[in-house]
């Protein structure tokens, strides 16, 4: 079982530039904005969340979550496959 | 004065042939840019772009600031936003766009600018096929009339695609598969061998001003002397006036700016598409404005990479001239002592860079190698 809040660090490093500062997550409750994700880098991470975890463009347009835990929580209800493992994921998207 | 300090090209020589589309073609291209492309979560452009995005030069600069500050993304006929193109079979080269934002070009100037530091200034260029060096123009505008210390070009164009094949075969200016077939190779300013296959290629160029090199105590590479940019009296938006006049006036606009003498120029990177208008536009421009000066061509080595064709191939050019010659322009079937039809020695003298882009745009640059 992945932790997510390891996963989201993962995605969340690939999307931002890599040259920018990036505030890993240390909780579920943690606010994107004090991540210092910003919407774009929002935007980047949930396209790739939702292919890792086979969510339709469809089913995620209305979504407008704001902390770690509200994305893992639309994530769970919508997924249709799940990363097998860190590896796995960060290969498929990087 | 500007120098261009630092600069990174990509392109290649590799061709594969394209027969799954309407016009079947061959096209220069790096496969690797296409690699999962179709999931829509990967732009071909922006793969081609991280070639030249050299990490080292990119924490140079950020690390190295020397004033205002400006970045340009030439993106040529800015292909990266294909939305509601017309639909093609599901071939090699289809893909989607899945993540809008990042492909709309100044969304992506934008982001791609924050990885070379804080930036004054951001913007993008969708001069077609001339991009790459109408932007020189406004490299020259920026640092000596706007006390810019640093400008940032990279270009990037996504040629080697359905819409673009297709396009040029329909304008019949691509060499085709049957063409090719009956013996024809790409060549410029030759009787026999003519046309240009596509290509992609992208270019980064940094230029800085005089006192940003001395702060640097940086080794330049070149100088970028004067540019200009020009329009004709054309009917024709995809057409050229085979007298030459929009070359011309881009030609004589950038030795005028300058204060360049015909005579001091010597060596000519041409447009070089080989297509017949502009064999005759071309040739007409130089024998025109020039006295003696050798020209030669890079399409028909790495294809015409549109938007970053003006700029890459100088850069190109440069990179020649270093290694003591200029190439001769491949497929010549004629010996030919101007429109290189064999190498020659660097001569003495300054670079005149030209490119042509539909929509009635032409642009010249002339530079001195360091």
């Amino acid at each position: 079982m992945i932790d997510f809040i390891e996963l989201f660090n993962v995605v969340a490093r690939i999307a931002k530039p890599a040259h920018m500062s990036f505030k890993p997550a240390e909780s579920m409750e943690d606010l994107m904005a004090d991540l210092s994700i910003d919407s774009l880098d929002g935007l980047v991470m949930m396209m790739y969340l939702t292919e890792l975890y086979g969510v339709s463009d469809e089913t995620c347009k209305e979504w407008h979550p704001t902390t770690v835990q509200e994305i893992h929580d639309l994530l769970m209800e919508h997924k249709t496959i799940e990363p097998e493992s860190l590896e796995k994921a960060k290969e498929q998207i990087k | 004065m500007i120098y261009l300090t630092h600069y990174r090209t990509a392109s290649t020589t590799t061709c594969n042939l394209f027969d799954d589309i309407v016009y079947p073609q061959k096209a220069h291209w790096f496969p690797d840019t296409y690699a999962r492309a179709k999931s829509g979560m990967f732009y071909v452009p922006h793969k081609l772009a991280e070639k030249v995005l050299d990490p080292d030069l990119l924490t140079y600069l950020r690390e190295n600031p020397v004033g205002k500050t400006a970045f340009i993304l030439a993106a040529g006929n800015a292909h990266f936003a294909g939305i509601n193109q017309r639909p093609y079979p599901n071939n090699t080269l289809n893909y989607v766009y899945k993540f809008l934002p990042f492909t709309l070009t100044q969304v992506y100037a934008g982001r791609t600018a924050q990885a070379f530091g804080n930036m004054d200034m951001v913007t993008t260029d969708s001069s077609a096929c001339a991009s790459s060096l109408k932007v020189m123009m406004d490299v020259q505008n920026l640092i000596n009339h706007y006390h810019f210390e640093r400008v940032i070009v990279l270009t990037v164009e996504d040629g080697v695609t359905n819409a673009v094949l297709e396009f040029f075969g329909e304008a019949k200016a691509v060499l085709t598969k049957k063409q090719e077939d009956l013996g024809i190779k790409p060549s410029a300013f030759d009787s026999q061998n003519f046309g240009f296959r596509v290509g992609q290629g992208a270019a980064l160029a940094v230029f800085e001003s005089h006192a940003a090199v001395n702060q640097q105590q940086l080794n330049p590479r070149a100088r970028l002397i004067g540019a200009y940019s020009a329009s004709e009296a054309s009917t024709n938006a995809i057409g050229q006036c085979e007298d030459g006049e929009g070359f011309i006036k881009a030609i004589n606009g950038a030795m005028h700016y300058s204060g360049v003498m015909p005579d001091e120029i010597t060596i000519v990177k041409t447009h070089g598409t080989g297509t017949e208008s502009n064999n005759r536009a071309e040739k007409a421009a130089l024998f025109n404005t020039l006295d003696q000066f050798v020209a030669t061509s890079y399409k028909q080595k790495i294809g015409h990479t549109m938007g970053s064709s003006g700029l890459l191939e100088t850069l190109l050019l440069l990179e020649d001239l270093k290694s003591g010659y200029v190439p001769a322009i491949e497929n010549r079937t004629e010996t030919d002592s101007v429109f290189l039809s064999e190498s020659v020695r660097t001569p003495d003298g300054l670079i005149l860079s030209l490119a042509a882009g539909m929509g009635n745009i032409y642009s010249a640059a002339i530079f001195k190698g360091l």
